[in-house]
């Protein structure tokens, strides 16, 4: 290739990545959104069979409910409109809250994403940290324990994990509250700053069990990738150089070591946001996950189904950004 | 989150035309080879023992796991009479988790074979069709495995209602072929070319016979280990069901349930957490032991020369 075009074509192999990996998760999207579809109408009854079995319905407001969600309309028509309203934003209205699945999760998704954000930080800092010191220590008794620490940790239930949790440090200890995001009853009347800490004092114990899981799987994935890249090349002129052993894998190896581990990130992102909702029950977290649970056991459903829709919206985004940070650590996925 | 490094051994698809096809080792030599580490060892025999006791829980079970003892007394903390304590309605606790084992383990063997079958079918159909048909079937799989399975398994249940065990199985299995599916797919395509295939196809046997003879054998190593993998994951998902209240309905005791019995006296006894939950992951960590092995007895450049 000539030397003059290199820098432009640079550029468009990055723009076009991107744009093909938008492109992908636009189909993801709608083929989630055609599988719910499929979903709702193949359940025994039909998506109303709780309420149009219900007594209390007048055939007056069967009538009004069928005419509403164009259930007398051929199969393809209901599709169409279906796929229509998602694609305004219109997620339907919970039959049990009267009110818009939009305004539901425009509420709980935040508190959700506060704690898997934060959730996610603690994690990644604390695998990388642990990864790496037992690269630096291979085989050592340090690498050992802690691999078996990490190994017990990642086999352990997340709603398990979190209900012990729960008995230690909040029902026996008391170092922290039992449930929910902040103090029902003193909220209102602290200080912004004051606010701040409740929250953190709300999230410490859901945070840290979904964290704890999280370095467990980021330590094993990290020790690999770190010795991995230990035989190459870069790695031994580096020593050669007279690097020390620390500066080594601190600066040349957990660079290039990072990629697979971020890959991980793309790929643990549905089992996160699922693990997430047994967290958020156990803890009365006001997120997206209980809500969904509380949801189901009224059997209502527009929530549950707009909560899986919204998942899997975040996964794929999540896997874009997996996608721009893996480019953006290494530059051969950008050039290539 | 328990299944998160087995989502990601899933997933990653490797490199069609690096791999080596996969050796055919007798199970016993498999076996000998597993035996060989003292932690595989470990879970062998725990697992084992598990399934003795699942086995033989009429015969080892202290008491009858449905019935009050003594309904005035409450939940008891671990006795003599009691190693793992009663429960709220006064049940024994280890003649349950007896019980509860046989349901635990035969869930989630049952669902991850059938997932593991539902998913060897569809990918290996559509990396041997190849073509369009490929790209729309695998297209369909990116988007199922986008769900996160724990949100698609509330749906449905929201959807359908209770479920018996039977459906759950089902359900279960509906919800765990995508990651096989891949992985058969990518085993199924890299051999469409190949050339022993092709004489195969020429000489006239007909593609049940080829994916049957040529493609299940050569795929046969990572769907054990995924299907392993996915046993271990399913025991742990089932129980967590089963705690959210959408599970193996009650009274049938499985370790789930009995955990969910404890919820509301968590802080009084502890019991009722602590030992199924032990029971979990005791399991789930010997599952993950035994699949890890695995992988590297089947890919021999895993092991050291013998």
């Amino acid at each position: 290739m000539a030397r003059s075009s290199e820098i432009g074509s640079v550029h468009l192999g990055v723009t076009a990545f991107l744009l093909r990996r938008l492109l992908q998760g636009v189909a993801i999207i709608f083929t989630v959104a055609t599988i719910t579809f499929v979903l709702v109408h193949a359940a025994p009854g039909g998506p109303f069979a709780g309420q149009l079995d219900d007594a209390r319905f007048t055939p007056a407001m069967r009538e009004a409910l069928i005419r509403r969600y164009g259930l007398d309309q051929p199969l393809p028509t209901q599709y169409v409109r279906y796929m229509g309203r998602l694609a305004r934003g219109d997620l339907d209205v919970s039959l049990a809250q009267q009110r818009p699945v939009r305004t539901i999760l425009a509420e709980t998704i935040p508190r959700s994403l506060l704690l898997m954000s934060v959730a996610l930080l603690l994690g990644f800092a604390l695998g990388i940290v642990a990864g790496a010191l037992q690269a630096a220590r291979r085989d050592s008794w340090l690498d050992r324990q802690v691999g078996r620490i990490s190994v017990a940790l990642a086999a352990l239930p997340d709603f398990w994990l979190a209900l012990t949790l729960l008995l230690v440090f909040a029902v026996r200890l008391r170092w922290f509250p039992v449930s929910g995001m902040v103090d029902d009853a003193l909220h209102e009347y602290l200080s912004p700053v004051g606010r701040l800490r409740d929250i953190a004092w709300h999230l410490t114990l859901p945070a840290a069990t979904m964290a704890l899981i999280i370095a467990a799987v980021v330590a094993r994935f990290q020790r690999q990738a770190l010795l991995d890249v230990m035989p190459d090349d870069f790695i031994r002129s580096a020593r050669a150089k007279g690097a020390t052993e620390r500066s080594i894998v601190l600066h040349h190896a957990l660079r290039n070591a990072l990629l697979p581990t971020i890959t991980l990130f793309g790929m643990a992102l549905p089992a996160l946001v699922g693990g997430s909702v047994f967290i958020e029950y156990i803890f009365a977290w006001p997120g997206m996950g209980r809500a969904a649970v509380e949801a189901l056991g009224a059997r209502d459903y527009p929530v549950v189904l707009g909560t899986t829709l919204v998942s899997s919206v975040l996964v794929v985004i999540g896997s874009l950004v997996a996608d721009l940070l893996a480019a953006a650590v290494d530059p051969r996925l950008r050039h290539g | 989150m328990a299944d998160t490094p087995a989502v990601a051994s899933i997933a990653i698809p490797v490199a069609p035309a690096a791999v080596p096809s996969a050796p055919r080792r007798p199970f016993p030599r498999v076996l000998q080879l597993m035996w060989r580490e003292r932690t595989a060892r470990l879970a062998l025999l725990f697992l084992a023992v598990l399934l003795v006791a699942a086995i033989a829980a009429p015969w080892l079970a202290p008491f009858d796991p449905a019935r009050l003892l003594d309904t005035s007394a409450g939940a008891e903390a671990p006795s003599v009479a009691h190693w793992f304590g009663t429960d709220v309605s006064s049940r024994d606790v280890l003649s349950r988790m007896l019980f509860g084992s046989r349901i635990s383990l035969a869930i989630a063997t049952f669902s991850a074979v059938l997932a593991s079958g539902l998913g060897l079918l569809y990918g290996g159909a559509a990396g041997f069709v190849g073509g369009r048909v490929d790209g729309v079937m695998m297209r369909l799989v990116d988007a199922l495995l986008a769900i996160p399975r724990l949100l698609l398994l509330l749906t449905v249940l929201a959807l359908w209602g209770s479920v018996g065990v039977r459906s759950l199985v089902m359900i279960l299995a509906l919800t765990g072929w995508f990651g096989v599916a891949r992985l058969a797919r990518v085993e199924a395509s890299s051999l469409r070319r190949r050339d022993f295939v092709v004489a195969a196809r020429a000489l006239g046997a007909t593609p049940w016979r080829v994916f049957v003879r040529h493609v299940l054998p050569h795929a046969s190593a990572p769907v054990l280990v995924a299907t392993t993998i996915a046993i271990g994951q399913v025991i742990v998902l089932e129980a967590g069901l089963s705690y959210l209240g959408y599970g193996v309905p009650q009274p049938t005791p499985t370790w789930g349930n009995i955990i969910r019995d404890g919820r509301d006296s968590i802080a009084t006894a502890w019991w009722l957490t602590l030992f199924p939950g032990l029971a979990l992951v005791g399991t789930a960590l010997a599952v993950n032991t035994i699949a890890d092995r695995l992988r590297a007895v089947l890919n021999p450049r895993q092991l050291p020369a013998p």
